[in-house]
């Protein structure tokens, strides 16, 4: 609690004091008002100011103004009538301390969330000239400049290493606890942890373009977009507390005059008692709160797991997923190919065939040309290469001088799939077995195939198996890779539905049947780098590994820190318990408040139950509320398997939101 | 095109109003506030006739209705 809470805390105790003490005097009559007038002042005049303040700018419906209709009111009546001061200076004793307790779960989940992102050290331990080190902000640090970070610092800015080996511990922005290797070379960010060695680094970016300040960022803007739930009760709290206002008008006015006008007593004062209560429970502090810090909570949850959701409208369509689609490489496979087999044809050899390859493909960046170029190793290209064409979804074409046999004469070359060789009429050789098949072909000639595996992610299985339980039925995958090396893929993971031999315009088609197919919401996740389109035409695009990738971190609408598509059941599991929350909160609140009204309205419910609907459910709401931080149990299997039926539920009633 | 500015107020309450505020300002398209941030995106009408929006005098009639609505808040330009 900070000194302005603790005053207050002080003020309200002080108030509750006195007013018990003026109950137990025998004071009564005007002496008796102007005694409770001194707690009353003391807890409300603030409250008071502001409705005055209201008024004046012509913004009613204030809730400030609706506390002190309703306590003036109460006096003017215990005064008139039954002398019970007591209740007026209480339901503002209560407003307040509810206030107070608002405060300090507002202020205590902010702290807890972004100290928790915030990991940017403040300092950064500069390099001069002659090898001393000097501690300056960090902020103030020119990219380029060259910092040192000791064994179990956090590292400030990011930058490239240029002298020493560590281990690198980015637990804080990845979720990841297994230790990162660093040695010259290796791009390492701000926010994680330097474990073993010293290290020098060469700073690339400035502190506000730093990993960790982009990160806070992304989780701080995230609730700016808000979610459908966040913008119902916008509308919900501008339409609710006039028409309350208005029944309590009503209420204090109709039924007397109609009484009156039947020759019986009207009561006045009773009615407007009745009123007043309205006004009390009328407040929707408690929605207007609870909700979004839910939401916020949640995000702040997901992002200590190494999910970066980009708004909280996306934990909806997290919540509703009916199909998740998944890009194969880099995202259920490491997508770190490597030759496993080199399979010439009869009329050629393995160096002829490693060497076309090697050539052919030095400028792409395909997975499958990093894996020839790493067979190829530190042998150098020997040979020319011109006119060199990348053919999506097929291959590259070039031209190739410099053989042997004929020095001055370039010769066609073609790298790539069986499509690449079949379109210029090369019938390329049998290919069973596993793997991608990469085949080669040099001046027409077939020059045999080599195979390139790639290995699943070691969350890839659990992953799926955890999304299935959680009831997304439809999972497929999509991939430009060959049907073979998908249908392996396809079977070690059980998924049933995947499309080969995709360009990234086919992917894009493809999702788009799935998105009509589907009532609920579809999700993707690639890998941010070709198949940006597919990102942001998915219901919510997710990208992999966060960590470094401008492209997946703007394309995207959540962001897996690591590589592990399991993180994807996490995400929709948190996302649903935030949804349940959030939920039950709405019904609990609005249902209390609606009762309370009833119970008021036919008299059976005095202030003090009216306090309990507008504080006490406010307390009951934000608690709960708070529960969105903790996603520690989310990924029991139990209650995964609690969660398939409800989900299942939900898509049922999810016509009615259509 | 959307800016984002740090605000300050201090209820939940007090954030929904300035966000109609800001959203009733002549020059928003659209305005969100986030009271858990204190932040408000405010996305620029684009004028008529294509040129970019004047977001500094926007923002300065932003700031001034937020505080005709909610007295002791703050938008940070």
């Amino acid at each position: 609690m900070n000194r302005e809470q603790k005053f207050r805390l002080f003020r309200i105790c002080l108030a509750a004091i006195l007013t018990a003490g003026i109950f137990c005097s025998p004071a009564s009559g005007i002496p008796l008002l102007i005694l409770y007038l001194v707690p009353y002042l003391l807890i409300g005049h603030d409250v008071l100011k502001r409705a005055f303040q209201g008024l004046l700018h012509r913004e009613p419906f204030d809730e400030c103004l609706l506390m002190t209709i309703a306590t003036i009111g109460a006096l003017a009546i215990a005064f008139l009538k039954t002398g019970e001061y007591a209740e007026a200076v209480a339901v503002m004793i209560f407003y307040q301390t509810g206030e107070l307790f608002e405060d300090w779960a507002v202020i205590k989940s902010r702290k807890n969330i972004t100290s928790l992102m915030d990991l940017r050290p403040e300092t950064a331990s500069v390099l001069n000239e002659n090898g001393g080190l000097k501690e300056v902000p960090a902020a103030t640090v020119p990219v380029g400049t060259l910092i040192a970070v000791k064994p179990g610092e956090r590292i400030p800015l990011d930058g490239i290493v240029i002298e020493g080996c560590s281990g690198i511990n980015t637990a804080a922005l990845t979720g990841e606890s297994l230790p990162r290797d660093a040695e010259p070379g290796t791009m390492v960010h701000s926010g994680t942890v330097n474990l073993t060695g010293l290290i020098k680094i060469r700073t690339e970016k400035s502190f506000d373009d730093s990993q960790a300040s982009k990160i806070l960022e992304l989780i701080e803007t995230a609730s700016l977009r808000k979610s459908r739930s966040e913008r119902f009760v916008t509308k919900f709290a501008r339409i609710y507390t006039p028409l309350v206002v208005y029944a309590a008008l009503a209420l204090s006015l109709l039924p007397p005059l109609v009484l009156t006008l039947m020759d019986q007593p009207g009561n006045w004062s009773e009615w407007c008692y009745r009123a007043l209560t309205f006004l009390v429970i009328s407040c929707p502090c408690a929605l207007v709160i609870s909700i979004p810090l839910s939401f916020f909570a949640g995000v702040g949850g997901a992002s200590r797991k190494g999910i970066l959701i980009k708004g909280t409208a996306f934990m909806e369509v997290l919540a509703k997923t009916e199909a998740a689609v998944f890009d194969k490489t880099g995202t259920l496979t490491a997508g770190s190919f490597e030759v496993t087999a080199l399979k010439p044809a009869e009329d050629s050899h393995e160096e002829e065939l490693l060497s076309v390859l090697a050539h052919a493909e030095q400028y792409s960046d395909h997975p499958a040309a990093r894996a020839v170029r790493k067979t190829f190793g530190n042998r150098t290209l020997s040979y020319e290469v011109s006119d060199y064409r990348e053919i999506p979804g097929r291959g590259v074409s070039c031209r190739i001088r410099g053989f042997p046999w004929d020095p001055g004469k370039e010769f066609p070359a073609l790298a790539g799939n069986r499509l690449l060789l079949q379109d210029l009429g090369i019938v390329s050789g049998d290919t069973s077995g596993a793997g991608t098949a990469i085949h080669a072909a040099l001046d027409r000639r077939y020059l045999g195939h080599a195979v390139i595996a790639d290995s699943l992610k070691s969350g890839a299985e659990a992953g799926i198996a955890a999304l299935r339980t959680s009831g997304i039925s439809r999972i497929a995958m999509l991939t430009g890779d060959t049907g073979e090396a998908a249908r392996e893929i396809a079977a070690k993971l059980g998924i049933q539905e995947f499309h080969a031999g995709l360009l990234p315009k086919n992917k894009l088609e493809i999702l788009e049947r799935i998105i009509s197919e589907c009532r609920g919401t579809v999700i993707f996740a690639g890998d941010g780098i070709n198949d940006a389109p597919v990102l942001a035409r998915a219901d919510a695009g997710i990208a992999m590994g966060g960590l470094g990738t401008d492209i997946a971190i703007s394309s995207a609408d959540v962001v897996l820190m690591d590589d592990d598509p399991g993180k994807i059941a996490v995400a929709v599991q948190i996302s649903r318990k935030c949804l349940r929350i959030v939920r039950e909160n709405i019904w609990f609140i609005i249902g209390i408040k609606v009762c309370c009204l009833i119970l008021g309205a036919l008299g059976l419910a005095g202030m003090w139950l009216a306090v309990f609907a507008d504080v006490g459910v406010m307390i009951l709401a934000v608690l709960n509320a708070m529960r969105c931080l903790f996603t520690g149990n989310a990924e029991s299997p139990e209650q995964g398997r609690n969660k398939t039926c409800k989900g299942k539920n939900r898509n049922g009633f999810g016509e009615r939101n259509g | 095109m959307e800016k984002i500015y740090k605000i300050m107020t201090d209820c939940a309450g007090c954030a929904l109003k300035m966000e109609t505020s800001a959203r009733k300002t002549p020059g928003v398209k659209r305005a969100s506030v986030s009271f858990m941030t204190l932040r408000m995106a405010v996305e620029f009408q684009i004028p008529a006739d294509g040129s970019q929006p004047d977001t500094a005098a926007i923002m300065k009639n932003v700031r001034e209705n937020c505080k005709k609505a909610v007295p002791n808040s703050e938008i940070f330009l």
